[in-house]
């Protein structure tokens, strides 16, 4: 039963007034700041309002990891182009469900017995002979995980920047960054050649350095040109990003004319470190992905709430007791980092930025961390999703690349999307 | 709480100053109104006094207390504002909407809401009366109900000033006179209300002070019965209103602006309405309640400008 001992409008006197007019506290059984008192609601009936749009929230999260918990597990025996049968006979090496739940009991035995010690490990021979495919899946694993990492990687960036910007079209690759990657694998080919695809370490260093240089340009720049004193001009940056993409775009097809030449084997290779046909799976790699997801995601997770003012105009977020340049500055970094990241680890994929987002404000909300929550589910989703797609498809040399698929399965959707917000298309 | 703008000189250019000499305030239970033709100023003055814009010339005070100088931070647990127009980018429930308004109670960038904040939010819902709203995205509901949302998102603030930026625009006349009526409400409730309007009715309407700003002569404040006058009128419209008083079958008075349709000699003039028995028409303007001369302002009160707290 709602409480109805609401004090507002004419129950205040004249003396009430005053009181407020002079500064001083109204009496006691006026609780709240700005004269007007509600208890109209109960705690209880709130609580109960609000528990309800927190089940719906949490049933979607329960579905959608139950349908990521499928995937991922049927995704573990299909090794794709990484199977051992296919470089020489066109057949892919996979495993059915039954074996992929041995290796799995396997795997969990052997960590057992490391952990407790009250049995000893099967030895390899051992497992050679009785878990076919124990190293594969394990391997597999590892290729997932980056794919899962990157997809909420992209998904997440993409829904920064349409919040940023509201701008349902709007990219995360506006600020330049994925530039940088392009040109740090252009130029560790030009210098090392066909010998650039063994060079992890130096990969690592040669994309996220120039990603990372490009960034500091646009913000310095961008800095610069808003004026001393004056707060970043967004608007700026993204100019100065588009520059600085476009510079970094002649650079790559100078090298690649006169450097390379007609010589197609460097092309072949940068082509191949750009769409990560072979996903890094090594200490190295995770410790880089693990970095990078860190100092961009955390801070997102932790302003969830705060970033709702996105949707306000610039006028109101300060009204809100926001700073709107810096809410702003951390998402657009946070955005770009996170795609500079994904496109190092997972290679070149376009359109999850852009859709993800979409589907996931339609079936989660779009309050901040509902979409939040959203673009997790989804994005590892269709990244892995994509994946399997990707590694079923019969393919010479080592494989598609993954980008390509995601451009013919997101493509539906997007036509999907589309034609059911068309009435309310801004 | 009672807001105190003195000598104020606003606008662009500080070699041109847009208005300058603003005298006026606003209190606590009061609304005061901000009338004038188009661009002189008006949002200008607003934008100066949340911090948006610069103030060239005098000061703006809160309780002696420099406004210019607050933090974003303290600003938005004092005033809240009030948009004319507003985007609607995505597809945002009302409720989230409204709960933006308790960001300002957050003080860490990582704060999030409270039970307290929900209960805060569907109270402010209840009090607006579109409880029922709560769970319908913003982009699809009425620009009256649109307007109630952002009204109960100003309030979520929990501030002492709202600060209205012509709240009727684009608005049917029946959701206008809802908007009316709940800003009469919120000043019986003890609020202080800076309007931006056009319509010089609304502050006959409210019960409020008047600043009026002109072109090119200085500002008038005072009450909407000493400044909305005949002559104060043909100076900031450059048009004829005739001032008619009635009496409600309530038995408030109200006064509203008639404007007068071009010369005596370009047409007949329309027969006068028979009297009905429900209203009480007079075509002469009454004389103020408190019998001042026309244009005469309200002087502002004197309030020293206290050292700047720390924020």
């Amino acid at each position: 039963m709602a409480s109805r001992t609401s004090i507002s409008g004419g129950q205040f006197t004249a003396v009430d007034i005053a009181r407020l007019r002079n500064g001083r506290p109204l009496p006691a059984r006026a609780k709240t700041g700005g004269a007007m008192v509600w208890h109209r609601r109960s705690m209880k009936e709130t609580n109960r309002a609000f528990s309800a749009d927190k089940r719906a929230t949490a049933a979607r999260v329960i579905i959608s990891v139950f349908a990521l918990l499928v995937l991922f597990y049927f995704s573990l025996g299909i090794m794709g182009a990484m199977g051992e049968d296919y470089a020489y006979s066109q057949r892919y090496a996979y495993y059915n469900p039954v074996e992929v739940f041995n290796a799995l009991v396997e795997h969990g035995y052997n960590a057992l017995a490391s952990i407790t010690r009250l049995w000893s490990q099967h030895d390899n021979t051992w497992i050679q002979e009785n878990v076919p495919g124990y190293w594969a899946i394990e391997n597999r694993a590892g290729v997932l995980g980056v794919t899962l990492l990157c997809g909420i990687l992209l998904s997440v960036a993409g829904m920064l920047y349409q919040n940023v910007f509201k701008n349902p079209l709007a990219g995360p690759g506006m600020l330049g960054a994925s530039s940088g990657v392009s040109l740090g694998i252009i130029l560790l080919v030009a210098l090392y050649g066909t010998v650039a695809l063994d060079m992890v370490k130096e990969r690592y260093l040669f994309c996220y350095g120039f990603g990372a240089l490009i960034l500091l340009l646009v913000l310095v720049a961008g800095k610069k040109l808003s004026g001393k004193g004056k707060p970043f001009d967004i608007i700026t940056m993204l100019l100065i990003g588009s520059i600085i993409g476009q510079l970094a775009g002649f650079v790559q097809q100078y090298v690649v004319m006169f450097v390379f030449g007609s010589d197609e084997t460097f092309q072949n290779t940068v082509l191949e470190l750009q769409q990560m046909l072979t996903i890094d799976t090594s200490a190295l790699s995770w410790a880089c992905l693990g970095v990078a997801f860190a100092i961009s995601f955390i801070p997102v997770y932790l302003m969830r709430f705060r970033m709702n003012a996105l949707a306000f105009e610039e006028d109101d977020i300060r009204l809100f007791g926001v700073n709107s340049t810096r809410l702003r500055g951390v998402a657009l970094l946070s955005g770009a980092i996170m795609l500079l990241a994904a496109q190092i680890h997972t290679g070149t994929v376009g359109m999850v930025s852009m859709i993800v987002p979409f589907m996931s404000r339609s079936w989660f909300g779009c309050e901040f961390s509902k979409q939040l929550t959203g673009n997790i589910c989804i994005g590892t989703l269709l990244l892995l999703l994509c994946r399997d797609i990707t590694d079923l498809i019969p393919f010479v040399g080592d494989g598609l690349g993954i980008g390509v698929i995601v451009q013919v399965v997101a493509m539906p959707l997007f036509v999907v999307i589309m034609a059911k917000h068309l009435n309310s298309w801004e | 709480m009672q807001l105190i703008v003195r000598d104020a000189a606003i606008g662009y250019d500080r070699n041109r100053p847009l208005q300058s000499n603003i005298n006026f305030s606003v209190a606590s239970g009061e609304v005061c109104c901000i009338l004038g033709p188009n661009g002189c100023g008006k949002s200008t003055l607003v934008k100066t006094i949340i911090g948006l814009g610069d103030l060239f010339e005098g000061a703006i005070t809160v309780d002696g207390s420099d406004v210019t100088k607050w933090s974003a931070a303290r600003l938005s647990d004092t005033i809240a504002y009030v948009a004319q127009r507003h985007n609607q980018p995505f597809p945002y429930l009302v409720k989230d909407i409204v709960m933006l308004g308790r960001i300002n109670k957050m003080r860490s960038a990582s704060g999030q809401p409270t039970r307290k904040d929900y209960n805060v939010v569907e109270n402010v819902l209840d009090e607006m009366g579109i409880l029922h709203l709560r769970d319908e995205p913003y982009n699809d509901i009425s620009g009256g109900e649109l307007q109630m949302v952002m009204f109960a998102r100003a309030l979520a603030q929990e501030p002492a000033m709202l600060i209205l930026d012509e709240p009727t625009a684009a608005l049917d006349y029946g959701n206008a006179v809802r908007v009316i009526e709940k800003i009469r409400q919120l000043r019986r409730s003890g609020y202080a209300v800076l309007m931006i309007t056009h319509n010089p009715d609304h502050a006959f309407m409210t019960g409020a002070n008047v600043a009026l700003f002109t072109r090119n002569k200085p500002m008038r404040f005072g009450s909407a019965y000493q400044i909305i006058t005949r002559e104060n009128i043909q100076d900031a419209y450059g048009i004829n209103v005739k001032l008619v008083e009635f009496t409600h079958d309530n038995q408030e008075v109200m006064r509203m602006c008639a404007p007068e349709f071009g010369g005596a000699e370009e047409e007949e003039p329309a027969a006068e309405p028979a009297a009905t028995s429900d209203s009480a028409a007079t075509c002469e303007p009454a004389a103020a309640p408190e019998a001042e001369a026309a244009g005469a302002p309200t002087p502002v009160p004197e309030q020293p400008i206290r050292e700047q707290e720390s924020n």
